[in-house]
């Protein structure tokens, strides 16, 4: 069965497996498939897993500075990720985020397909997005303290309104419903920006990052000493997710770790 | 604005919204906000919708709106209600049967919405609009606002990107008062159709959904018996059906949208979707009637003016379809000049449609000079002036996805090229955009089976002009199998055929293209020539020792435009190209040949069209045309077969075969 990639359109012919002997594909209808069912070869090479990188931000080394490379319990975290520990000394808040985790990296091409899915609002893409969150948490699910709630970092009102749809969310919830863990919306608030946050600096978008999420006054959660996995887009600077992080710390969350598609 | 027709859009909005209104207070804009996007989503999902509504009022009784609204609460009275309502015009009627139910002071009555299936948008009732404008300080903005989009169906969402910069005032109100004045409908983007028992969606747009194709992107050559077969059964297997998707914005859980057309934005199922009128329907005033001039001093051969007779005639005719099947450098584009002058003369809109950005860019100083008094609008992805008034639009046939039901006469240029009948959604465009008793005419050198089939059957009017312009014969392509050329290329030995095509590119200082199947190739091919191939000529004969730049191009190059311009400029003496330089791109003085003419990439219309490259010229009317495959294969003898067959053929309209 040929079918047409999903980033370039071309046809392809995904690799056969043994598996697909012995099951029929009708009958088993999932929506989350590995990588090379939903690429061709030419796209996969262009799609670049992130591995081995920044402990806390898992932002690859490859063309990073040696300078901007620090040790961190026996193993080496980025100087953003610097700049967030010494924050949270400051802050006295023990840690906020413990980890984030990003599947892919933020090249041209990761970043041509995330703008079909959120501006041009292809929602079909995010079969794709949660296939590549699910196969990663498959390798990986041991690291970590069980996960009691998944949730999404929400969008404000207006730019809900405005795009029809949250694209953390969408992803998210197949994730939820596939690892079978509990998932809500309802822990956060997000106000209004006026602008966008790609255009500002870290210091500014660190500072108005902290006031712009609120608790959500309808939560039906009780979060209290539990762990809490968040789900977004991209991680750029981690402001948004270390400012949400810190909201939920603060309602009493234990651990809270972090979901990224692109780093 | 008239009271009446206030009162009559104020129960459009009254049997949907459920909301109390006081409807005394309510200015025109405030109306639209709260009313008319929710009428419009009431209408969206339930196109078909058959059934009772509530209202609720704050009057008194059914009497009490019946009083406001001028005994028009079944409104059948054609004289207060505004167009869009009228039982000849309308999208549905209304029946009241009103069980009046007191509840605190709030009445529900029952209405009854019978839908009509077929509207007859060509009632028009002028005398109404004259008294609008009369009655009411006409706005400039909004005049033009209509103007701009005549005949276009297009999202409320590019109506707003498009003229909320340029509108001062709120557009939603300038919207409002174009509706009332019968301007433009209301629509859904996402229609139903029955396609046998089945209720389908479909995207109206684009038509994803009616299943025309389902095997979406692929390169044409791609295309075997095998594949075809395999079509018929994906079209069943998998079908084209719109995803859903829970909507933040309408709040549905099961939204459609369409996943083929996003490029021009999203078609939701809750986006309103404006249907403008235009043409002579449209109210809004046209200048004093246009001088047309037909400003061309060409001299048409006997073949071509042969064939602008029959075009004429079929322009007059009853038929609706015209094959213009002329080879290539016949001059098929002067042979429509005059029926475009007879359109154009008429008031009567024309849009010039192709494929290729490249040809609609060559055609534009064309016709401006032709037609120097008529509006021309050039639309294609990057073009500036997308919503403006026009007569002649000159559109790539992606763009023609805005248009609906307008031009009396589209004229598709190039019609085989590549993308039009890979995907299906630009055929349906192009037949969208034509009114139902417009014509086409499909203008080609290499038509496909089906469209000779159809020919065949006499479904289609055609004219064949077998010869160009000039009178000279095509050139026929020479045909030398060079062997295992990919290896050869790799290990740098010499493929004795490029040395001779090179060597008589530069003996008489000729140009030339060399066509490759893929782009991977390219570089290697180029470098091949420049270090392997171009070094030995000039060892072998030592007085070619001039600069001979070499440059290759490919779709996706981001100095594509600018390198065909240079080769155009005779900067670049040797081209080395993909199919995408197959049509359009002519120089005078050059030679072809094609590397690899067996690939599958290359199927016999890509070939003709490759070999018309060469010898367009009436001072230049012979050339070489080599192809260098790995083998002989039919469909390499099949293009010079038909190339002979061509230069063997005297009259017009000679038979088909």
């Amino acid at each position: 069965m040929s079918m047409s990639c999903l980033a370039c359109h071309h046809a392809f012919v995904p690799p056969f497996s043994w598996r697909d002997l012995f099951t029929v594909s009708v009958l088993r209808s999932e929506v989350l498939l590995p990588v090379e069912q939903w690429l061709c070869v030419q796209c996969r090479s262009k799609l670049v897993l992130l591995r081995d990188g920044c402990l806390l931000c898992s932002r690859s080394f490859h063309d990073l500075d040696s300078r901007y490379v620090a040790e961190y319990r026996g193993g080496q975290i980025c100087f953003d990720c610097r700049r967030w520990l010494e924050w949270e000394e400051a802050q006295q808040s023990g840690r906020v985020l413990t980890w984030n985790r990003s599947v892919a990296q933020y090249n041209a091409w990761m970043q041509d397909l995330l703008t079909r899915y959120k501006f041009r609002g292809d929602e079909r893409l995010r079969y794709f997005f949660a296939s590549l969150l699910y196969s990663h948490w498959n390798g990986m699910a041991q690291q970590m303290d069980k996960v009691d709630v998944i949730a999404p970092i929400p969008l404000s009102a207006k730019r809900l309104k405005e795009r029809g749809f949250n694209q953390s969310a969408l992803v998210a919830r197949l994730l939820a419903d596939k690892i079978g863990i509990a998932y809500t919306e309802k822990l956060l608030l997000r106000r209004d920006g006026e602008d966008k946050q790609s255009k500002k600096g870290r210091e500014e978008r660190l500072k108005e990052m902290l006031q712009k999420f609120l608790n959500n006054p309808e939560q039906n959660v009780d979060i209290h000493g539990k762990n809490i996995l968040l789900v977004d887009d991209i991680y750029t600077t981690g402001a948004t997710l270390y400012a949400a992080a810190y909201l939920l710390k603060k309602r009493g969350a234990k651990h809270i770790y972090a979901y990224t598609l692109a780093r | 604005m008239g009271e009446k027709a206030f009162a009559a859009y104020m129960v459009k909005g009254r049997f949907n919204t459920g909301q109390v209104i006081d409807w005394s207070l309510l200015t025109p804009a405030s109306c639209w906000k709260r009313i008319d996007l929710t009428f419009w989503q009431s209408l969206t999902d339930r196109a078909l919708f058959t059934g009772t509504w509530t209202l609720l009022g704050k009057c008194a009784s059914l009497a009490a709106i019946r009083q406001q609204m001028g005994q028009a609460v079944g409104l059948t009275d054609q004289k207060c209600v505004p167009r869009g309502y009228t039982p000849a015009v309308d999208r549905q009627t209304l029946f009241s049967t009103c069980g009046v139910l007191h509840n605190g002071g709030t009445v529900n009555n029952k209405v009854t919405v019978h839908h009509a299936d077929k509207k007859d948008s060509s009632v028009l009732l002028v005398d109404k609009i004259a008294a609008f404008f009369e009655s009411e300080d006409c706005d400039e903005e909004a005049l033009r606002l209509a103007a701009a989009f005549a005949g276009r169906h297009v999202l409320l969402e590019e109506v707003r990107q498009v003229w909320g910069k340029r509108a001062r005032k709120h557009v939603m109100f300038i919207l409002q008062k174009l509706y009332l004045l019968g301007c433009f409908d209301w629509d859904a983007p996402i229609a139903r159709q029955r396609i046998g028992r089945k209720m389908t969606a479909f995207c109206q747009r684009c038509g994803y959904g009616l299943n025309t194709s389902s095997l979406a992107i692929r390169s044409p050559a791609a295309f075997s018996s095998w594949q075809r077969l395999r079509r018929t059964w994906s079209q069943w297997w998998s079908p084209e059906v719109l995803p859903r998707s829970a909507c933040a914005r309408c709040g549905s859980e099961s939204c459609l949208f369409c996943p083929r057309c996003l490029q021009m934005g999203k078609v939701r199922s809750c986006e309103p979707y404006l249907k403008w009128h235009g043409g002579r329907r449209s109210i809004v005033a046209r200048p004093e009637q246009r001088n047309v001039q037909f400003r061309w001093q060409g001299q048409l051969s006997p073949l071509q003016q042969e064939a602008s007779k029959r075009l004429l005639r079929f322009a007059r005719g009853e038929s609706d379809q015209f094959l213009l099947w002329a080879v290539t450098g016949a001059g098929k584009t002067e042979i429509w000049f005059e029926t475009i002058y007879h359109f154009l003369l008429k008031d009567k809109k024309v849009l010039v449609a192709s494929p290729r950005r490249d040809v609609i860019l060559e055609l534009e100083p064309r016709l401006k000079e032709v037609f120097p008094h008529t509006t021309i609008s050039v639309l294609h992805g990057e073009s500036e002036q997308k919503y403006e008034a026009a007569d002649l639009f000159l559109a790539t046939t992606h763009q023609t996805l805005r248009f609906r039901d307008y031009f009396d006469l589209v004229i598709v240029d190039e019609e085989d090229a590549f993308p039009y009948h890979v995907d299906s959604m630009l055929p349906y465009a192009v037949q969208k955009a034509r009114r139902a008793c417009g014509k086409i005419v499909y203008v080609t050198a290499t038509p496909r089976r089906e469209m000779i089939d159809a020919v065949r059957r006499g479904e289609i009017e055609h004219v064949l002009i077998p010869r160009r312009y000039h009178g000279h014969p095509l050139p026929v392509p020479r045909l030398k199998p060079v062997g295992r050329w990919r290896k050869s290329i790799r290990q740098k030995e010499i493929l004795t055929p490029l040395v001779q095509f090179l060597t008589e590119l530069l003996a008489k200082n000729r140009f030339g293209y060399l066509f490759v199947p893929h782009v991977h190739l390219l570089d290697e091919v180029l470098a091949y020539m420049q270090n392997v191939i171009l070094p030995y000529v000039r060892d072998l004969s030592p007085q070619f020792q001039q600069a001979f730049p070499m440059e290759s191009v490919h779709a996706q190059d981001p100095l594509r435009t600018e390198k065909v311009q240079r080769f155009r400029n005779k900067q670049i003496r040797l081209l080395m190209t993909t199919t995408i330089l197959e049509r359009g791109v002519t120089i005078p003085f050059s030679d072809v040949a094609v590397l690899g003419s067996d690939d599958q990439v290359f199927d016999t219309a890509a070939l003709i069209q490759i070999a018309g490259r060469v010898g367009r010229k009436a001072d230049d009317f012979e050339g070489n045309v080599w192809f260098f495959p790995e083998q002989r294969t039919l469909t390499q003898m099949r293009a010079i077969r038909q190339i002979e067959r061509w230069n063997r053929m005297n009259v017009p309209g000679g038979d088909l075969s």
